[in-house]
């Protein structure tokens, strides 16, 4: 079983690499998002949720009695900005205004320049990028399962793994990279099976598509409007009615749902006798992501209309807690840390193994000028991905920030400028020896990671001279985070590249020490 | 506060298991652990581990408390193992 895990695992490892790093920058895509629209405002005192909803209210009834909806953002934990937004009637545009905790009024909103932002390296965790948005899915499930089957294998093919826990021996070369690749394995194996296995359970209906088939046939959206019935909203009666305060029916919800646990609401014909109030939940408290957890109420006596909670059947809580557990959307700053710090070790688990397979080859085959095609592929393959992804990565943050903030189509070119790097960089590990390639490629990355706090600080006003000062800690994070692993890139690359030189001792003995190719 | 309080208990638990290991009971101690000290380690080890989660359910809830209690545990076998193989560079200094 040796055998299907190191295959498993070498033939989907640069995709599955690929989800974890876009994957593991996804617990912060909110965050990411903020810092690659630096027109935003610094981070204010935060509003509670009454107080948002009360100044929500008092605006609403004063600019847009006669609208057709409202909609209330109410600030959150991850997101402080409240806005509102309303439809006249007759008309399909929505105006919005953004509150200004500081100066107690609603403004227009700031125009950010256009990023794809957090959430496009996000989205390429499940969809990839230049491909069919099926496409994406359909590859990316194949490698989900191909991890399945690498961490199965793992556990039952090396039982060793458990009785050598906790057990790291660095600079013994092969040996050291089997104890990294064991250590980082065990330690968040709870997480990666949990991850590996929520995973796929995503997209069912595209994986296996025969039991809906059987039931819907072709009409696919059928099975979406069971899964997610939708109600018309009310229409207007004519006959006018007070709302009652919108802070009444977060009392409400509270009783439902807890207190702080409102997301938004929708306010359908305020003022009419036939107005409704929908709420949205937001994931606080609860592991289960009920994104369709939704409750209606009587905008003019209060009365509950409807409740929608996916725990009407068991298995969508079952389906409903996996998501939520493979996104961590109800994880506070501590959690959401420690799922980063998974993530992570799932990316070291991935590159540690694939680095594994070719040191593991690398003294039985003669490495020298005509090393083996395979190995030479794997080689080129490892530095320009395992190095060159987060290189591309780093190009994506420094396009935010450079490119003119006029450009047409300006986030499809940011996302060109990682895969132009990421590329440029796979370009560069095929034609460098291995050895060089892997240093020259880690200090590519460690400085577009590096240099980026100074890139921000040179080409806006949301540096860390500003940011830390206004207390804005997830600006100043992503300017900190960035600055570590850049440093961290860079303090790998100077010792691969201080161990590559050959002690002058050993030159006489072995004309090419184990190991080292030249 | 209570991600601390969980996160020592279980660097304790976790260091425990390890020295119930005997590699890393020689390591430590030079000597080979007698069967009552193995043993013993591995009941105080998964002893500390399961107390962790008193305060992780206590401070987050049960649910959350869980994922966290996992979520620190990674962090703190981590740490146990790092400072296995590298204790000698960080206290004799």
């Amino acid at each position: 079983m040796a055998w299907l895990h190191s295959w498993a695992g070498l033939v989907a490892g640069w995709v599955l690499f690929f989800i974890f790093v876009t994957g593991t920058l996804g617990y912060f895509y909110v965050e990411i998002d903020r810092w690659m629209r630096p027109e935003l405002p610094l981070a204010g005192p935060v509003l509670s949720q009454q107080e948002a909803a009360a100044a929500a209210d008092a605006y609403l009834r004063r600019t847009a009695p006669d609208a057709d909806s409202w909609i209330i953002r109410l600030p959150n934990r991850r997101d402080p900005t409240m806005w509102v937004a309303w439809t006249e009637k007759g008309n399909e545009a929505s105006e919005r205004r953004d509150y200004d905790v500081a100066a107690r009024r609603f403004t227009a909103p700031v125009q950010p320049r256009e990023t794809g932002g957090g959430y496009e390296l996000y989205r390429m965790h499940w969809q990839l990028h230049y491909l069919p948005k099926l496409l994406g899915i359909v590859i990316v499930g194949i490698c989900t399962m191909a991890m399945f089957v690498a961490l199965m294998t793992g556990v039952v093919a090396h039982k060793k793994i458990f009785a050598d826990f906790f057990t790291f021996r660095p600079s013994k070369g092969q040996r050291s990279w089997l104890d990294l690749h064991n250590l980082v394995s065990v330690t968040a194996l709870p997480f990666f099976v949990m991850i590996t296995f929520s995973g796929l359970v995503f997209y069912p209906t595209v994986y296996m598509p025969a039991a809906v088939h059987a039931r819907y046939g072709d009409a696919y959206e059928q099975l979406e409007g069971d899964l997610y019935p939708q109600f018309p909203p009310p229409a207007r009666t004519g006959r006018a009615e007070a709302l009652l305060p919108v802070n009444q029916f977060l009392a409400q919800a509270a009783l439902y749902w807890g207190p702080g646990a409102a997301a938004a609401l929708v306010i359908h014909q305020p003022g009419d006798a036939a107005a409704s109030v929908v709420m949205g939940r937001s994931g606080k408290g609860m592991v289960r992501r009920d994104a369709d957890e939704l409750l209606t109420f009587e905008g003019a006596s209060g009365a509950l209309i409807r409740s929608s909670s996916s725990l009407r059947s068991a298995p969508r809580a079952v389906t409903s807690a996996l998501y939520g557990l493979h996104e961590g959307v109800f994880a506070g700053w501590t959690l959401r840390w420690l799922y980063f710090t998974s993530g992570l070790l799932g990316c070291a688990m991935i590159a540690t193994g694939l680095i594994l397979w070719t040191v593991k080859r690398r003294s039985r085959h003669d490495c020298g000028e005509r090393g083996r095609f395979g190995f030479r592929l794997v080689d080129s393959l490892n530095v320009g991905t395992i190095a060159g992804l987060p290189g591309g990565i780093g190009f994506y943050f420094w396009a935010n920030r450079l490119l003119p903030v006029g450009l047409a189509e300006r986030a499809v070119w940011e996302m060109h400028c990682l895969f132009m790097g990421w590329g440029l960089m796979l370009l560069w590990a095929t034609i460098r020896p291995a050895r060089k390639a892997w240093v020259e490629v880690l200090a590519l990355a460690g400085l577009s990671f590096a240099a980026l706090p100074l890139v921000n600080a040179l080409t806006t006003s949301r540096h860390l001279g500003t940011t830390i000062p206004a207390g804005d800690w997830v600006l100043a994070s992503f300017d900190l985070t960035a600055l570590g692993a850049g440093l961290l890139f860079l303090a790998i690359a100077a010792r691969l590249h201080y161990r590559a030189r050959v002690p002058a001792k050993m030159k006489g003995r072995h004309p090419v020490p184990p190991g080292v190719c030249r | 506060m209570i991600e601390l309080a969980a996160f020592l208990l279980q660097f304790a638990g976790f260091a425990a298991l390890a020295l119930s290991m005997p590699r890393h009971f020689r390591e430590f101690f030079g000597s080979l652990p007698a069967r009552s000290a193995k043993l013993s380690m591995r009941v105080v080890g998964w002893s500390l581990l399961t107390l962790a989660f008193i305060p992780a359910i206590f401070g987050a809830g049960a649910s959350i408390g869980i994922v966290l209690w996992f979520g620190l545990a990674t962090l703190a076998a981590s740490v146990v193992a790092l400072t296995l193989t590298y204790r000698n560079l960080w206290w004799r200094t």
